[in-house]
């Protein structure tokens, strides 16, 4: 079947969005890749107009479309049950969503305004006046001051990865002695930083810093190599 | 005192199940099931509120090993642990078998226990479960500590409060300070809760459509919360406590039957 994925893509092949960086790692997780990716614009998603609503990433896998990042997890471990496990069973599953809605709550507003500015940089050029206005709109303030005071705020950001950190201080991945999904979920919110902008979000101490790198290695560095900063 | 752990075995169910060898390794077994002990920490009137120890229970539960002993240890007085030599409670028996660490616990129960309902669903399950089990202790120590401390306070055992607050002290400074501030505390903590509270706009349990040892992890936090006479640290209406009611129910009503501080 012919699969299909729309994503987000900013100026000259930036790919910064977490939920498209997850359904990437998923799907070479499953030894599958999209015959096609259609980049998606923040101010034309007319690409996506068929699924009738407007998140990206989505999926097209023969005669069927899956939106949202854990649903298209989940699409593809039910049907492609022989490949790879993404969650191990369902009560994996379950779990990973959590581990979803915690990766979720330290991206908004956190970190997401923690990079608005360096985002705005890597936006494809048309989309530069929109995505400004509505992200100063939904914050309240101009990208330049919502960016501004990081070098602060960035402790407490990484005060919030403990559980992570805890779970790799005893594990070689957040799945256990190999990834899956819960790690892509997770490893989406850092390719997020670091193929926006040169701030060290993570420090390289840091043993969260050692599992992306691994991650980075993943199927071919599939991670590694895009359009990035070595951070 | 020191109980040797091998005289607390006297018991059987008539199942057939792993018994420890005396080197501490498991070995198989056709023999009966031997008791299953847990040592636990007591509070005033049998006001039994460690969150590690709920946790252990009701994995105990989980894995209908519904027989199990349970012995109060006080905060002050940890002599009927001294055959471990270690201070840390719960501690299971199983047999000639000891384990604490209540993660260590549930990973003991899931090992020795295979044909049983599983706490988590395989070794990814078991993967993410650590991690819930580390998310739950920010939520736990310093978020819930934070606010109830004074209240726990309220619950130690009289004889043993003298001890309980120099301890505590040491790590958290004076403990009238906790009498303070709870409202505005209570905000940012219900706050912290908010990826469990959407997790269950999805799904009825963190393990799914039922419980898992994840549910418990958290359980434990809000029962010690329950127990000590707070359970209002989660609103009426809150999806989180639709959830711990839900918990409180099952197995028919252990944990709700438990003796709570009223206030």
């Amino acid at each position: 079947m012919r699969m299909v994925l729309y994503e987000l893509a900013g100026r000259d092949n930036f790919r910064f969005s977490p939920p498209c960086w997850r359904t990437l790692m998923a799907l070479a997780h499953k030894g599958l890749a999209a015959d096609e990716r259609v980049p998606v614009k923040f101010s034309d998603k007319s690409p996506i107009a068929f699924s009738g609503q407007d998140r990206i990433p989505v999926l097209s896998d023969g005669d069927t479309w899956v939106a949202d990042s854990f649903e298209i997890a989940c699409y593809l471990e039910d049907a492609y049950p022989d490949r790879p496990s993404l969650f191990g069973s369902d009560r994996g599953r379950a779990m990973s969503r959590f581990v979803n809605e915690w990766t979720q709550d330290l991206l908004a507003p956190g970190l997401v305004t923690m990079l608005v500015r360096d985002e705005w940089d890597h936006v494809h050029a048309d989309d530069r006046d929109c995505f400004r206005q509505v992200r100063e709109q939904r914050f309240g303030d101009t990208l330049e001051n919502l960016q501004a005071g990081r070098d602060h705020r960035v402790h407490a950001f990484r005060e919030r990865l403990a559980p992570l950190r805890a779970s790799l201080n005893t594990q070689a991945f957040l799945c256990g002695e190999s990834p899956a999904y819960a790690d892509y979920i997770v490893f989406g919110l850092f390719q997020f930083p670091r193929c926006v902008s040169a701030f060290p979000f993570i420090e390289r101490n840091d043993p969260i810093y050692a599992w992306r790198e691994t991650m980075l290695d993943l199927f071919d560095g599939l991670g590694r190599q895009v359009p990035s900063y070595p951070v | 005192m020191d109980w040797p752990a091998s005289n607390l075995a006297t018991t059987c169910d008539g199942g057939t199940a792993m018994l420890a060898g005396h080197d501490g390794k498991l070995i198989f077994t056709s023999e009966k099931r031997m008791a299953i002990t847990v040592f636990e920490l007591d509070g005033i009137d049998e006001v039994r509120f460690s969150p590690f120890c709920w946790r252990t229970l009701m994995a105990l539960k989980h894995k209908g090993l519904d027989d199990f002993g349970r012995v109060p240890v006080s905060f002050r007085d940890r002599s009927p642990i001294a055959f471990s030599n270690q201070d840390r409670i719960p501690v299971l028996v199983d047999g000639d078998h000891w384990v604490n660490d209540s993660w260590e616990i549930a990973c003991y129960l899931e090992d020795a226990y295979p044909d049983r309902p599983t706490l988590f669903g395989g070794e990814m399950g078991r993967a993410e479960a650590l991690f819930i089990n580390a998310w739950t202790q920010q939520i736990q120590n310093p978020g819930l500590i934070n606010i109830i401390l004074w209240d726990a306070f309220q619950a130690v055992d009289p004889a043993d409060r003298d001890w309980w607050r120099e301890d505590r002290e040491k790590r958290y400074g004076s403990l009238e300070i906790y009498q303070n501030g709870k409202d505005e505390k209570l905000v940012s903590w219900r706050q912290s809760l908010e990826p469990m509270r959407v997790t269950l706009g999805e799904q009825q349990y963190l393990g799914g459509e039922t419980p898992a040892y994840a549910d418990y992890i958290v359980f434990g936090t809000i029962q010690f919360a329950r127990c000590v006479g707070q359970y209002d640290v989660l609103e009426p209406g809150d999806p989180i406590r639709d959830w711990c009611e839900r918990l409180l129910d099952m197995f028919d009503g252990f944990a709700r039957q438990a003796p709570t501080v009223t206030t």
